[in-house]
């Protein structure tokens, strides 16, 4: 039983080492400011100028306010809103509904230029870089990127095994 | 009336540039020519919308257009190749033929990846030395005995071919690649004349976006020529016979490695020779008493050292059977020890700057103290080429080193 354990939590770390490669989630992310009386500010960063297509699914009840392209780039359909990059390293948009706790922002990117996709990664907050010093200690955790997930189910995998063996060796 | 008309027409068929069939900007949907941001806006939240991948064939049409306007703003991009030939693409290049190792050695510094080769000349395939990545790869034969058959089932958008060297066989495979394919554009590029290469850089960056990466490699150029100027217009040239890998066989006005002994600060002793490589009298080498001999291997029955990394012993046996020559005794570049074997992968094509970076230390060791074309050799093939700088060793390239 405790081997079981064991094989199983290796076997969810390799599996995360061998997904999250192909995932390429570092390519473009996402942070989420509270700007006050339930709303959100979300802000996307595009690390090199290119062209891609971002999907953005919201959780549902949210509301979009706001989004800084022009209107021939981008379309809001309920809560699902479509994103054209063209070359802009930055891109906001602005929600208002319940996004904390209910649930979580998903997105995904296609670049058309190195014909890459991928998964919006971040969602929790980082926003010390941006201006308006925002409140962290509210912040809502949107959109968690494979990686973590994969990587904490593996470990809490191992460590259970571990602790397991151990109380089972000490009895 | 009528040849007037036939003027004029034949007038408008040389001047106006040869534009791919498939001349319609893809992402253009009012045709104006132009890809306008809001055109693209809309393609691209269309595309998402209909949640079409990118292995779909409509995708590879906005990722055509998203390249056009990334790169030459949303325009048609309208190159001159060497040959004079304005060329018009609507599109990026993905699936061209180059049949010329320079002009493929300069993709590699600007970037280009295998990705839109698909195929080459047989001798880049036979160098994997010097060309890893295009071992064993599909070949069509080479420029004296190209296979046309495999040119037409690779199905590429270009082909790449010397302008002015071996000018009949390509002007003859030109003639008939066009005859079979219209619509695929035949550049004529050289990529290894010293005049012209830093021009020829700007033309493959232009076709390519790779505006930014040529823009670094010729101030790499620009920078290694500038050192050797310094140097070599500080004294007096010394006089200088080249020979190449074949024996008493040298060069005068008119080609690229007279041009590189001049760049060198050399001056070369059979300049004037109505012949761009004549081959020469050996007194007639004796008669004009050179202060420097360089002898080019490389090929032929020299063929050793260089990126093959064989037999760097040869390069002093063959300085020591050319000092030996009858007669040459008595030349001031034996009886001063400025005999000088050169292996031509670093002097014949791109990579003329460091060959001309030896040559000017060895013409004017008195003041080539900031000269190290050790280093250059070794940056070049790191920054530009992705290959070892370990491949950059002296002892296979130069004999002797100063």
């Amino acid at each position: 039983m405790k081997r079981g354990y064991l094989i199983a939590g290796i076997a969810a770390m390799v599996v995360v080492t061998i997904l999250v490669p192909g995932v390429s989630a570092g390519f473009l992310e996402r942070s989420v400011l509270p700007a006050g009386d339930s709303t959100y500010r979300i802000i996307l960063s595009i690390p090199r100028e290119t062209v891609a297509g971002i999907t953005e699914t919201l959780p549902s009840g949210m509301e979009i306010l706001e989004v800084s392209l022009p209107p021939d780039q981008y379309h809001a359909e309920e809560t699902t809103l479509y994103l054209a990059v063209i070359g802009e390293r930055e891109i906001t948009y602005v929600v208002k509904g319940p996004i904390h706790p209910a649930g979580a922002i998903h997105g995904t990117w296609t670049d058309y230029i190195a014909g890459e996709t991928g998964m919006v990664s971040g969602g929790v907050d980082n926003t010390t870089s941006h201006t308006g010093a925002p409140d962290t200690s509210g912040t809502p955790r949107a959109g968690a990127s494979l990686l973590p997930v994969l990587a904490g189910t593996g470990l809490v995998f191992a460590g259970a095994a571990l602790s397991r063996k151990r109380g089972r060796d000490e009895s | 009336m009528t040849r007037h008309v036939a003027v004029l027409l034949a007038a408008f068929l040389i001047l106006c540039p040869v534009v791919l069939a498939d001349a319609a900007l893809p992402g253009d949907s009012n045709g104006d020519g132009v890809i306008a941001r809001e055109e693209l806006g809309r393609s691209l939240v269309s595309t998402l919308r209909s949640g079409a991948t990118l292995s779909d064939p409509s995708v590879r049409e906005l990722q055509d257009a998203s390249w056009v306007y990334l790169y030459w703003n949303g325009t048609s991009r309208t190159v001159t190749d060497s040959s004079g030939k304005m060329i018009t693409l609507t599109r990026p290049l993905h699936r061209i033929i180059v049949m010329n190792s320079e002009t493929l050695e300069t993709m590699r510094s600007l970037g280009i990846g295998k990705e839109r080769i698909v195929a080459v000349d047989k001798y880049i395939a036979q160098k994997p030395e010097f060309f890893p990545e295009f071992a064993g790869y599909p070949s069509v034969g080479s420029i004296w005995a190209t296979d046309y058959e495999k040119i037409l089932s690779h199905r590429p958008d270009a082909l790449f071919l010397y302008a002015t060297v071996c000018k009949a066989e390509c002007d003859e495979i030109e003639r008939r690649v066009t005859a079979s394919m219209p619509d695929v554009p035949v550049f004529r590029i050289d990529c290894y004349h010293p005049e012209t290469y830093l021009d020829d850089v700007a033309r493959l960056a232009a076709i390519f976006g790779k505006e930014e990466e040529g823009a670094c490699l010729v101030s790499f150029y620009r920078d290694a020529l500038s050192r050797v100027d310094t140097v070599s217009s500080s004294s007096a040239p010394p006089e200088v016979y080249l020979e190449n890998w074949n024996d008493y066989k040298t060069v005068a006005r008119g080609s690229g490695y007279h041009d590189k002994i001049t760049m060198a600060g050399g001056s070369n002793i059979f300049r004037d020779n109505p012949a761009e490589y004549p081959e020469i009298d050996p007194e007639s080498i004796i008669a004009r008493k050179p202060d420097v001999v360089i002898k080019l291997v490389g090929s032929v029955n020299y063929i050793f050292g260089g990126y093959l990394g064989k037999d760097s012993t040869r390069f002093k046996e063959v300085r020591d059977a050319i000092s030996g020559r009858p007669g040459w005794s008595t030349l001031p570049a034996v009886r001063n020890g400025r005999v000088y074997v050169l292996h031509n992968a670093i002097l014949g094509g791109p990579q003329y700057l460091i060959g001309v970076t030896y040559m000017a230390r060895w013409f004017h060791p008195e003041r080539a103290g900031d000269l190290d074309p050790v280093s250059l050799h070794r940056a070049y093939l790191e920054q530009f080429q992705r290959l070892d700088p370990e491949l950059a060793n002296p002892d296979l390239f130069v004999f002797p080193e100063r």
